[in-house]
């Protein structure tokens, strides 16, 4: 086949061939020769082919702008965290850090001493032994300069010195949101707070992570209760604020609290998140638990009256009511003169195993789900016996943390729907699915209440004009460390809810053994302490939530309650 | 002719390599210049960074408050200080035009 192809290649007709041996082996010479420049043109042709392709066809673009360095948005370790307004809380700022070659360092006394001069705060002994250690070649002299020190230490010329470029978290408001964004340490690694628990998302991503706090609302909080604080010489105070639709925590104040820029210079009392990470027994405040597990269980009605004429004896036990009426209360009046008896009655119709499925369903069981790291769990006894249930209907022998009676409350005021806190904020478009673990008008009856209590009772206190709070306070003692109960060591809270006829934010203001004083006649009771602060802040921050004022509320709110108490 | 020919295709090889060498020289200077620009972008994007910071950081609200309290003759709004959209009157009174008041232009 190969020879007939050859021959018409060379045109010769295949009878004009001459059989000699010499003619044959040039022949042959031939045949190799063309096979060989066959092959060379295939092969320069595909060049040539692949030539054209690249040049002008496929990679026809610039190839080079490929390599030129993209810029985009800037590029951080770790990501923002703004309030839910885009307020920054946490950014991180491109410094240099200062560090030193020891084998390039050729006089290291003299290194120190110029270095100590132009760094405050670097003891220049200790940096000259550090300096001439003989087998280390990086040493960290000081982390995050500022651009001025920079600036001085270039100055210097000193051989041996360079500059690491790295990230240092700088928080604008320090104090104000210490307990909610947290910190993190300076190798960016989140320690506290949003920083500890979202670290891997503030990693990963640079969209910056907004939380559900207001910043404005968290400062007319933070002010209120440190002003409560002063005024009545407390140790310390908490306050929560949620969006009952949504979960939403919008303020979260913790005092006395710390500079997150500085957490290394915080004691451990002020590094507490007493919202979250404290448990404590709530007093008064729960029996609005008590009274709403009563109307969900239907086994309690407004008319419905308990004796609170005589102390309940139980065992080698005697509870009282403190400042009691010593007669028979209606609902309305067990809950506006914050009676214990009338509470532990009620409780009696429920039983044990009932409450503690009802404060199972309110989460008071296990540790809140907010995404905080620094979670405490309740203390609950157990077993839960009849003496259990009597002094939990009224907020002692159960210790929950303060965000934990938020979101119960939450669910309690807002249809009987639990939404689990969060601190992240929610996009407007996502409808929050709540958990039902109350009735509807159970739910209701407890609004009424709370309004009630409000207009004639124990928050009257709390009162604001125009955006009408409802609520419920409590003055409880606390616990000793030897198991007794600490004389004129309280804990003084006040739950409320606004606007009292369809809540929509709650809030809970707690003071830390607040101290009486003389214009309170030496009270120093929810009432005195914290119902009144609890009111300055639903002030100051409803115009900020978008909260309308309103001439009136609801006139059939609670004039059904007047009836059922006698009010005297 | 052939001589012709030749002369001509040496020129052309000859401007051929003068404009390549242009041209690429041209490419140099801004590939720097590129290089500078993306330098200067992420520099201004770390000033933008820290100027935001510092942005948060003097908008302290405790900062504002001292300084309103200072120098502005505000009081926190009071719920009677609110009206409803409802409650003005369908048939709005004659008011004669205002005039434009300086204060208005002067604030952009």
């Amino acid at each position: 086949m190969a020879t007939n192809f050859l021959d018409i290649v060379r045109g010769f007709p295949a009878r004009l061939r001459v059989e000699s041996a010499a003619k044959q082996s040039m022949e042959t010479a031939r045949h190799r020769l063309v096979i060989g420049g066959i092959l060379f043109a295939v092969c320069f042709a595909v060049v040539g082919v692949r030539l054209v392709d690249v040049t002008l066809l496929s990679e026809a673009r610039e190839p080079r702008a490929a390599r030129a360095p993209a810029t985009g948005p800037l590029e951080l370790a770790r990501a923002d965290i703004v309030d839910r307004n885009g307020v920054l809380l946490a950014t991180s700022l491109v410094t240099q850090s200062l560090y030193a070659n020891p084998q390039m360092i050729a006089n290291a006394g003299d290194a120190a001493r110029r270095l100590a001069a132009t760094l405050p705060g670097i003891d220049e002994k200790q940096l000259r032994d550090r300096l001439s250690g003989e087998n280390r070649s990086f040493v960290w002299i000081r982390r995050n300069l500022t651009p001025r020190q920079q600036f001085e230490v270039n100055r210097l010329g000193i051989p041996g010195l360079f500059f690491q470029r790295e990230e240092r978290r700088v928080y604008p408001h320090g104090n104000l949101t210490s307990h909610v964004v947290g910190f993190s340490d300076v190798d960016n690694r989140g320690l506290a707070g949003a920083e500890q628990s979202f670290d891997e998302r503030l990693k990963t991503s640079n969209e910056p992570l907004r939380l559900s706090i207001d910043l404005r609302v968290q400062h007319a909080v933070r002010e209120e209760l440190q002003n409560t604080i002063q005024n009545f010489n407390a140790i310390g105070g908490m306050s929560v604020m949620m969006d009952v639709t949504t979960g939403e925590v919008i303020s979260m104040v913790s005092l006395p609290d710390f500079d997150s820029n500085a957490p290394g210079l915080a004691d451990a009392d002020a590094r507490f998140n007493r919202n979250t990470l404290g448990a404590y027994e709530m007093g008064s405040t729960f029996k609005m638990f008590t009274v709403a597990m009563g109307f969900d269980y239907g086994v309690l009605r407004m008319n419905d009256s308990f004796d609170a004429s005589r102390p309940y004896q139980i065992g080698r036990f005697s509870i009282s009511d403190f400042k009691g009426k010593n007669r028979w209360l209606t609902t309305p009046e067990v809950f506006i003169y914050s009676s214990n008896l009338g509470a532990l009655r009620m409780s009696l119709q429920v039983g044990p195993t009932r409450q503690r499925e009802f404060l199972d369903r309110l989460g008071f069981l296990k540790p809140s789900p907010i995404e905080l790291p620094e979670i405490g769990h309740p203390l609950i006894p157990r077993p839960w016996r009849e003496i259990n249930m009597l002094t939990i209907s009224f907020g002692h022998g159960i210790s929950v943390s303060p965000m934990q009676l938020v979101a119960a409350g939450a669910a309690a005021v807002d249809g009987g729907i639990y939404r689990a806190p969060t601190i992240l904020a929610r996009d407007d478009a996502t409808a929050v699915q709540g958990e039902r673990v109350m009735s509807q008008r159970a739910s209701d009856m407890l609004n009424q209440l709370l309004r009630f209590n409000a207009e004639k009772g124990s928050g009257r206190t709390a009162e604001v004009p125009g955006y009408f709070v409802g609520g419920k306070t409590g003055t409880a003692e606390k616990v000793q460390a030897n198991g007794g109960y600490k004389k004129n060591a309280r804990i003084s809270s006040f739950f409320g809810s606004f606007p009292a006829h369809k809540p929509r934010y709650v809030l809970l203001v707690m003071v830390d053994e607040p101290q009486g004083r003389r214009d309170t006649g030496g009270y120093a009771t929810g009432g005195v302490v914290s119902a009144p602060t609890a009111g300055r802040i639903i002030a100051r921050v409803a115009p900020i939530l978008g909260v309308a004022p309103m001439d009136d509320l609801p006139a059939d709110l609670t004039k059904p309650l007047l009836a059922a108490a006698n009010l005297r | 002719m052939s001589r012709f020919v030749t002369l001509l295709w040496i020129l052309i090889a000859g401007i051929g390599a003068l404009a390549l060498y242009q041209i690429k020289h041209e490419v140099i200077a801004q590939e720097r210049e590129l290089a500078r620009l993306n330098r200067a972008i992420v520099q201004e994007q770390e000033s933008i960074h820290v100027l935001r910071a510092e942005w948060s950081l003097v908008n302290q609200p405790k900062r504002l408050q001292a300084l309103a309290e200072r120098h502005l003759d505000l009081q926190p709004m009071k719920p009677s200080q609110f009206g409803r959209v409802d409650a003005v009157p369908a048939q709005q009174p004659q008011v004669p035009p205002a005039q434009p008041r300086a204060i208005a232009q002067e604030r952009r």
